[in-house]
């Protein structure tokens, strides 16, 4: 699992429910995301990114979503579980 | 010569049945059985005939029952929970003797079950699924030729005792892939569905006024009640019972000097065959008797090999249905037990050799 | 109405409908599951009919669903829905339950246009206050893609195969929205994942009715429509453009589109992505079939055009 932060949110991608359809890469309006190597979600860069959540509210696996963080800090941040540090 | 092919279960299926002279299929998709019905999509079509996909189970086997008095044979293939929505029907088609053949690829379990794991479970549902006294024909089968085999077979008996016929196959059977040489044309025997235009079967359109009805009836199809009721049914019943020796249909192997008897058909027969032959090597007085017609239920060979062994195994994947027959018949000339699987895995050789070994042990000591 | 965030942070709040299932990359289904749960406010009991949605959530030894859920068998979501639905009348009647509990019933095409026709029309006839959520891919997906009453008009699918002797499916997909608007039930609807803010307000309408309601969906299947996974949201799109699958609600008995496209796209635009339909442009170009297409297309849309005139005219 893995967080990108600006200001006080976060988009958290999850590769290991990602199935690679690239929904959410179709859908981004800023065209920040892609599909790794691996055909799995990526970041490709954190500040275009509005935190609209159409990507999290199309994803039909739950493997990408926004989050209020709780202390604002550099991007990326590796965290594990739901919330982020 | 060569003409093996790679066929799959439900294709030999499809394959059977348009050998057979059937050109008339209804269905629904349901997991397992959706190919029989895929392939006569495509190939239906090149010989003439027609293949519809109803909107549910019970659409189907209405379907099937009026081409089949359209004059067609005519086909429906299923699964468990759709043979059971097809029941009713399937008492229509018997009262009205009506031939059709329904293929019920069994799966696991009632309901949705796990629709990708065989079972034997839908036995006693194949003879007594329909309410009231009834006569069917239930066939089964081992091995993707056979399933080509008695397909063609169910068709003809179809046509000759004027029965629905039920060929039970299971979800390992219906989706395996065998190298196989399929029957040419002129290898089978196909019996052929009489045009008259009077009494026995005249189809709709060809000159008769056709009375078919679900009701008590006499043979000319008005409604009748009473003593007249009765001989209806005796009749239909008896149709099967009085041809129950000719009907019969059973391979036995090593019976003449065998102590212990195991008593399969369908999917489990092929590891029977394993184990079987592993048993024998082994110096093990096993017979085997491998079922292909279920019902009629032969009744009379398994009492007479009762009469000499010593004990009946009867394995399947169920939690004891055709055990019960066997046991009726055996009349308890020799103890029968069941050795049964649900998890949805088949019965292996080394589980039926491992089994009778320590019968053999228990029984012996 | 709820906006995207508002609808997020109620998935915060409870998740009703979560990741780990089993169901194809680019599925539209779980698109349209989460936004209906996300879109209730209430306790919600779900019903669902048998298909993908149904096995591919509750994998052994998994389930995706945090909420109450019932799975009968095929043909019957409506009827078991209904039932659920009475119980829960008669406890609050008893007062041994106070909540106000919204049930969903989701099924596919196959199990509301062909198979569960019949539980579906005696439960909305009956009156029964629930949600019916058709999750309407246009074939038989959960066998390996059999037409179904929904499958359009010239679609290839495996028992509606291409060949010397046939196009495809040679019969037209029944309207089923309109089957249900012959009922009279206070809500019907046709929404799309094309669209999602249309379809939480759908949802919002449906379930604040008291009576049924019905929602028809359009949820592609990339496997059975053959396009790329990441157009799921983009092929519902067009065919909302295209006029195939117009975005309207009937609300006691008034007609009313709730998206007009600005302009009407020829039907090819929706074709041509989708492999279902490939034979239709090669090896040739099936001109004559395209127009019939299009023609059947430009109709519905008309009568619906006029339907929602009607409405309006006769509410004024």
């Amino acid at each position: 699992m893995q967080a990108y932060k600006i200001g006080s949110y976060a988009l958290v991608v999850e590769p290991k429910r990602c199935k690679g359809c690239a929904l959410c890469v179709y859908s981004c309006p800023k065209q920040i995301l892609f599909l790794n190597g691996s055909g799995k979600i990526a970041v490709k860069e954190i500040e275009p990114c509005i935190f609209c959540r159409i990507c999290e509210m199309r994803c039909p696996d739950f493997a990408i979503w926004v989050e209020k963080a709780l202390t604002p800090g550099p991007s990326p941040v590796m965290t594990h579980g739901r919330g982020v540090a | 010569m060569n003409n093996q092919e790679l066929v799959q279960g439900n294709e030999a299926c499809a394959r059977g049945a348009l050998y057979a002279g059937c050109r008339f299929f209804a269905g629904y998709p349901i997991t397992p059985s959706s190919e029989i019905m895929e392939y006569l999509a495509r190939e239906m079509p090149k010989v003439g005939g027609v293949c519809v996909q109803l909107e549910d189970e019970i659409a189907s086997i209405s379907a099937v029952i009026g081409a089949s008095w359209g004059g067609v044979k005519a086909m429906t293939a299923t699964s468990g929970p759709g043979f059971s929505l097809m029941q009713e029907n399937i008492g229509y088609a018997a009262i009205t003797e009506t031939p059709c053949v329904i293929v019920d690829c069994q799966r696991w379990g009632p309901s949705t079950g796990q629709p990708t794991k065989a079972a034997q479970g839908d036995v006693m549902q194949a003879r007594w699924g329909t309410h009231g006294d009834h006569p069917v024909i239930v066939l089964t089968a081992s091995w993707v030729r056979e399933v080509f085999e008695m397909t063609v077979l169910a068709f003809n008996l179809a046509e000759i005792y004027r029965v629905p016929v039920i060929l039970l196959l299971d979800e390992v059977l219906a989706h395996l892939r065998e190298n196989v040489t399929l029957p040419v044309a002129g290898e089978l025997q196909v019996v052929e569905r009489v045009e008259k235009t009077n009494g026995s079967m005249p189809s709709f359109g060809a000159g008769a006024r056709l009375m078919v009805t679900g009701m008590a009836h006499d043979e000319t199809g008005f409604p009748v009640q009473g003593e007249k009721a009765a001989q209806l049914l005796k009749r239909i019943v008896g149709k099967i019972e009085e041809h129950k020796e000719r009907l019969v249909r059973y391979q036995g192997f090593y019976l003449d000097d065998a102590d212990f008897l195991i008593v399969s058909y369908g999917i489990t027969s092929r590891a029977v065959e394993a184990a079987v032959e592993r048993l024998r090597a082994g110096g093990v007085p096993i017979g085997w008797l491998d079922l292909k017609i279920l019902w009629p239920f032969p009744d009379k060979p398994i009492r007479e090999i009762a009469s000499h062994v010593k004990d009946i195994l009867v394995p399947e994947l169920n939690l004891g249905q055709l055990v019960r027959e066997v046991e009726r018949a055996a009349a308890g000339h020799a103890p029968v037990s069941h050795l049964g699987r649900v998890d949805g895995s088949l019965i292996t050789p080394e589980e039926i050799c491992r089994y009778v070994r320590e019968k053999i042990a228990r029984v012996c000591l | 109405m709820p906006n995207t965030k508002a609808l997020a942070m109620r998935e915060e709040r409870e998740k009703r409908f979560t990741g780990a299932h089993a169901l194809c990359a680019g599925c539209g289904t779980p698109i349209a599951v989460r936004a209906v749960l996300n879109a209730i406010e209430e306790p919600v009991v779900v019903v669902t009919a048998t298909g993908c949605l149904e096995v591919a959530t509750t994998r052994y030894p998994t389930t995706a669903w945090n909420v109450p859920w019932l799975h009968v068998a095929f043909e019957n979501a409506a009827a078991v829905a209904s039932g659920v639905e009475s119980a829960y009348r008669v406890l609050r009647r008893r007062g041994r339950i106070s909540k106000e509990i919204r049930v969903v019933a989701f099924a596919g095409d196959g199990g509301t246009y062909d198979i569960g026709l019949q539980a579906l029309s005696g439960a909305l006839e009956r009156g029964h206050r629930f949600l019916y959520v058709c999750c309407d891919n246009e074939a038989y997906m959960n066998t390996g893609n059999q037409r179904s009453g929904a499958t359009p008009f010239a679609a290839q699918t495996t028992t509606a195969p291409v060949g010397q002797e046939s196009f495809g499916k040679i019969q037209r997909r029944k309207d089923l929205t309109e089957i249900v608007v012959a009922h009279r039930i206070p809500y019907v609807a046709q929404a799309s994942i094309g669209d999602w803010y249309d379809l939480v307000t759908k949802v919002r309408k449906a379930v604040s009715q008291d009576g049924p309601s019905f929602i028809n969906v359009m949820t592609s299947c990339p496997r059975g429509w053959g396009h790329d996974s990441s157009q799921t949201v983009k092929i519902t799109r067009l065919a909302i453009e295209t006029c195939f699958w117009p975005l309207f609600e009937v609300e006691d008995g008034r007609w009313r589109l709730t998206y007009i496209p600005e302009e009407k796209l020829p039907i090819e635009m929706w074709l041509r992505p989708q492999k279902r339909f490939a034979h239709l442009f090669e090896p040739q170009e099936q001109t004559e079939l395209l127009r019939e297409i299009q023609k059947q297309i430009d109709r519905d849309w008309e009568r619906l055009l006029r339907r929602c005139e009607v409405s309006a005219s006769a509410s004024v």
